[in-house]
């Protein structure tokens, strides 16, 4: 009998235990980010633009390593509405390279900048050249206006830009990042490059970003060649301009007047090859140089050109390495003495280039043979699917970065060899109006050294724009530190827009480190958004 | 003469522990994560329910845990279960057993565990690497033995576990070795009215209503075996795999339980024909692995009070504030034969910090 009451009286206890503990325990359940087709990936500094495409609309994917080598990636909405003064609604269909040694808040006004490709800045009046993205005299309205930017190179505040055939501008950047005017010249002076003499030409000069009131453009004899990529060389003196035109590769002075073409191995001067895409390393004397069919680089800051010779890839000679993508021109990222090249052909993908070898991986080889180490985690059904490669830098830290046409971007460490591919797609896209927050790492074995510190991030996404306050709190919900108080966070930020403040040394107030265990991270805005994430420490005190 | 100052002391020394409270609430207090639960949250559903006064309570679950000088006050061996689950996936519980296996001795073991049910965690390139669920159990084996009719000593061993339930064997704790030290004693019938010269009227009034029974406990936890009395622990951090958490390869890590020194005291008495209990308790934890340091820098203070009204036969009403976080409580002793009662108890906590109210604690007691 008292056995029986016994189990009674024990029942709603045990039922409590057993049913209460998995109701409070809500299952997080993690949204993916939906697969992006990544067009274009550069850098500038320790920032990753990427461009994706989804359906009509653009969005940036903006990756950095930030002081403490840790990768951060935060994803914000193109901003860009096209009010560019005098300009005609805009289209962003690429991303040009850009090599900006700026702080990074300027990098978004590069991008911006070569996002405006479509952009008006000649207009009604008689001018007589035609080709490619020149304005016409008597055309059809409707195709005489406008002249595409197709190339970019930025040294300091100055942007130097590539507008086709009407050859070469320079302009300074507004250093107000939120001014709707991106230059500070009001007018641009156009230079082109004639086909029959290595001296450039004065063209025009207009206003920029509005019409144009200049009569006529004098075209010289034999015509003019057309800017197709720009690459800046700031290693040596000069700056180098590397330029790539349809008839060849072309090299010059910054703000110089002469661009002679640079011989290419193998390419006869009565039959010249479009070369597609030229690329510098910041850091090294190497440069590389792309046509339809033949690859080149150069060791002395592009004033010569060899090919590589076969011998450096027996399992795959370069030789073979012709027929490229008919849409995408090659792409090349710098890590040092290193170059990856994205050849954007259907049966071979990144390859990597040292001081004396090439790796190629060709059909029958996986990626891991060619980049990194076998436990790389990069799966692209098909190498065509690669359309953009760059590497991002920091001080000791270095990150590669591929873009693909289905399955976003992947990034790896390159300073680590352990490291292996990360795709964006798989990180854990937060519930928007503060549903959650989310740490990382949530097993936190810091704090590091002083020279390498590391730090808990805490991720999450707010409705509403507001003030945040970031508490951490132990296990019996006591305050151990405040981390942020009253900070100004950006609404509908797919993460914490903070990067460099929303995180936790995995110490208390008066800066000792906490013992292990289990911690709780509020996060609170003052619109009333909070959210709590968990912090297990394992890293001891003594 | 030496019954009546001591029961002086006794009194000074409930009386402090009750009044100090609000000052020692309002320390600083950054411990954080296992002596977080394990000093901080203390055990018992009964006792959580009464603000965590459990180090001065005869029949507190487990008083291996509490006060192993409690032990022989159990006049029946005794087993007690408890579950508790507060916000943020936190969860809790206890099971003891205890009892006196002579007239002046006593025995008890009790395991309190505390863990989080649902770590969502990630790697340091925000790769889900699945869920942790960080359980730690720590286990009290305690003896207890009176030294006269009122006075006991008690010792316990702590044997503690941790894991993280997450793979690699990251975050596993297994520690022998703690021991907690106590004191109690009884003042049975006390007048406290005796205590002041008779001319002094209106004071031995008010005395006379403080009058009744006390007890007063002194405990010392977390001490450890080796020179610096302290009781350290090992984690272990990594396993040795490719570095899953941010670049930290080393095996071990150290870290300490705080040496906690309890000051508590409880007050019983009749009031309106109906039983009152009265308790406080002041704690001091000693932030560094040493014998003793006087930096106040390594110490941090709180204090706990609770009270405790026997509504009517066997139904209880208690409440209680531990370290400014309200607590209310309820008991209810169902009879089963003349012999046994089984109690319930039933806890509702607030965590001031986070304003949030945490209603799921149980517990059940009975004498065998």
């Amino acid at each position: 009998m008292i056995p029986v009451r016994l189990a009674r009286g024990l029942a709603p206890l045990l039922l409590a235990a057993v049913f209460l503990a998995p109701t409070c325990a809500s299952a997080a359940a993690n949204d993916r980010l939906a697969s992006k087709s990544i067009t274009q990936v550069y850098t500038v500094q320790t920032t990753v633009f990427a461009l994706a495409e989804d359906a009509r609309s653009f969005s940036w994917l903006n990756l950095f390593v930030s002081s403490d080598s840790a990768v951060g990636v935060r994803t914000v909405d193109w901003p860009w509405d096209g009010a560019i003064e005098g300009g005609t609604p805009w289209r962003l269909s690429m991303l040009l390279n850009a090599n900006y040694t700026s702080p990074a808040s300027d990098s978004l006004r590069v991008a911006r900048l070569a996002a405006a490709r479509s952009t008006a800045i000649l207009g009604d009046a008689p001018l007589a050249l035609r080709g490619d993205s020149l304005v016409f005299k008597d055309a059809p309205v409707s195709t005489s206006r406008g002249a595409a930017l197709t190339a970019l190179a930025v040294k300091g505040d100055t942007a130097l830009l590539g507008f086709g055939r009407l050859g070469l501008a320079y302009a300074r950047l507004n250093p107000v990042e939120t001014a709707t005017r991106l230059v500070t010249d009001s007018t641009v002076s156009f230079r082109g490059l004639p086909l029959a003499d290595s001296n450039s030409v004065p063209l025009i000069t207009c206003r920029w970003n509005t019409l144009c009131r200049s009569d006529s453009v004098t075209v010289p004899a034999g015509g003019l060649d057309s800017v197709v990529s720009l690459a800046l060389d700031t290693t040596a003196g000069g700056p180098w301009i590397l330029i790539a035109t349809p008839k060849g590769l072309r090299r010059g002075l910054w703000r110089g007047t002469s661009f002679p073409y640079v011989a290419l191995p193998g390419i006869a001067d009565s039959a010249p090859e479009p070369v597609r895409s030229v690329f510098v390393s910041p850091s090294a004397p190497r440069a590389w140089a792309f046509t339809g069919r033949k690859v080149f680089y150069s060791d002395d800051h592009g004033a010569t050109f060899r090919v590589p010779p076969d011998s450096l890839a027996p399992a795959f000679p370069v030789s073979r390495l012709t027929n490229y993508s008919t849409t995408r021109a090659p792409q090349v990222g710098f890590a040092g003495d290193t170059s990856f090249i994205n050849f954007n052909m259907d049966s071979v993908g990144i390859a990597r280039f040292g001081h004396d070898t090439l790796q190629v991986n060709s059909v029958g080889l996986d990626l891991d043979r060619v980049l990194i180490n076998a436990n790389d985690s990069l799966d692209v059904s098909s190498e065509e699917a690669l359309t953009g490669v760059t590497v991002a830098r920091n001080v000791g830290a270095s990150v590669l970065v591929l873009g693909t046409a289905r399955q976003g971007i992947f990034y790896r460490r390159l300073d680590l060899p352990a490291k292996t591919f990360v795709n964006l797609t798989s990180r854990a896209a937060l519930k928007s109006g503060l549903g959650e927050v989310i740490t990382y790492p949530t097993v936190f074995a810091g704090p590091g050294t002083a020279a390498s510190p590391e730090y808990v991030r805490i991720g999450y996404r707010l409705k509403k724009s507001g003030k945040v306050t970031i508490t951490v709190y132990n296990y019996a919900m006591e305050k151990v530190r405040t981390v942020v108080r009253n900070a100004p966070r950006q609404g509908g930020v797919p993460r914490s827009e903070s990067f460099a403040d929303d995180r936790w040394d995995g110490r208390d107030s008066s800066g000792r480190l906490v013992s292990v265990g289990t911690y709780y991270i509020r996060v609170e805005s003052d619109q009333g958004e909070a959210a709590f994430g968990k912090v297990i420490c394992v890293r001891g005190r003594k | 003469m030496k019954s009546r100052s001591s029961a002086l002391y006794g009194v000074l020394g409930t009386l402090y522990c009750v009044f100090s409270v609000p000052s020692f609430a309002a320390s600083p207090e950054v411990l954080g994560g296992h002596e977080g639960w394990l000093d901080r949250m203390g055990a018992g559903v009964r006792e959580l329910g009464r603000g965590n006064t459990g180090t001065a309570l005869e029949g507190a679950s487990p008083a291996a845990y509490w006060n192993p000088a409690l032990l022989p006050f159990i006049r029946k061996t005794e087993g007690a279960l408890g579950a508790d689950v507060r916000s943020q996936d936190r969860n809790g519980g206890f099971v003891s057993l205890q009892g006196r296996v002579a007239s002046n001795l006593g025995l008890g073991g009790g395991v309190i565990n505390r863990g989080d049910l649902n770590v969502q965690a990630y790697d340091k390139d925000e790769n889900d690497i699945g869920f942790a669920r960080p359980q730690a159990f720590a286990t009290y084996f305690g003896v207890g033995m009176r030294t006269s009719r009122r006075n006991a000593l008690g010792a316990s061993l702590l044997v503690y576990t941790s894991q993280l339930d997450l793979g690699g064997g990251t975050g596993k704790v297994n520690f022998v070795g703690g021991i907690n030290l106590g004191w109690y004693r009884r003042y049975d019938s006390l007048n406290a009215a005796n205590l002041f010269p008779e001319s002094w009227t209106s004071t031995r009034a008010v005395a006379d209503f403080f009058s009744g029974s006390f007890s007063s406990a002194v405990v010392v936890r977390n001490l450890g075996l080796n020179p610096r009395l302290s009781a350290e622990f090992d984690q272990s951090v990594s396993d040795g795999q490719p570095d899953p958490f941010g670049g930290f390869g080393g095996g071990t890590s150290s870290d300490f339980f705080p040496k906690t020194l309890v000051i508590a005291g409880e007050w019983r008495k009749n009031l309106w024909d109906r039983n009152f209990t009265l308790s406080g308790e002041f704690m001091d934890y000693q932030l560094k692995p040493q014998i003793f340091t006087p930096n106040p820098a390594f110490h941090a203070q709180a204090a706990r009070v609770g009270v405790e009204c026997e509504l009517a036969e066997r139904t209880y009403l208690r409440a209680g504030m531990d370290r400014l976080n309200p607590t209310i409580g309820l008991g209810y002793g169902y009879r089963v034969n003349r012999r046994r009662v089984i109690t319930f108890d039933y806890a509702l906590t607030m965590e001031r910090g986070i304003m949030t109210f945490n209603p799921y604690a149980f517990g059940i007691k009975t004498e065998f």
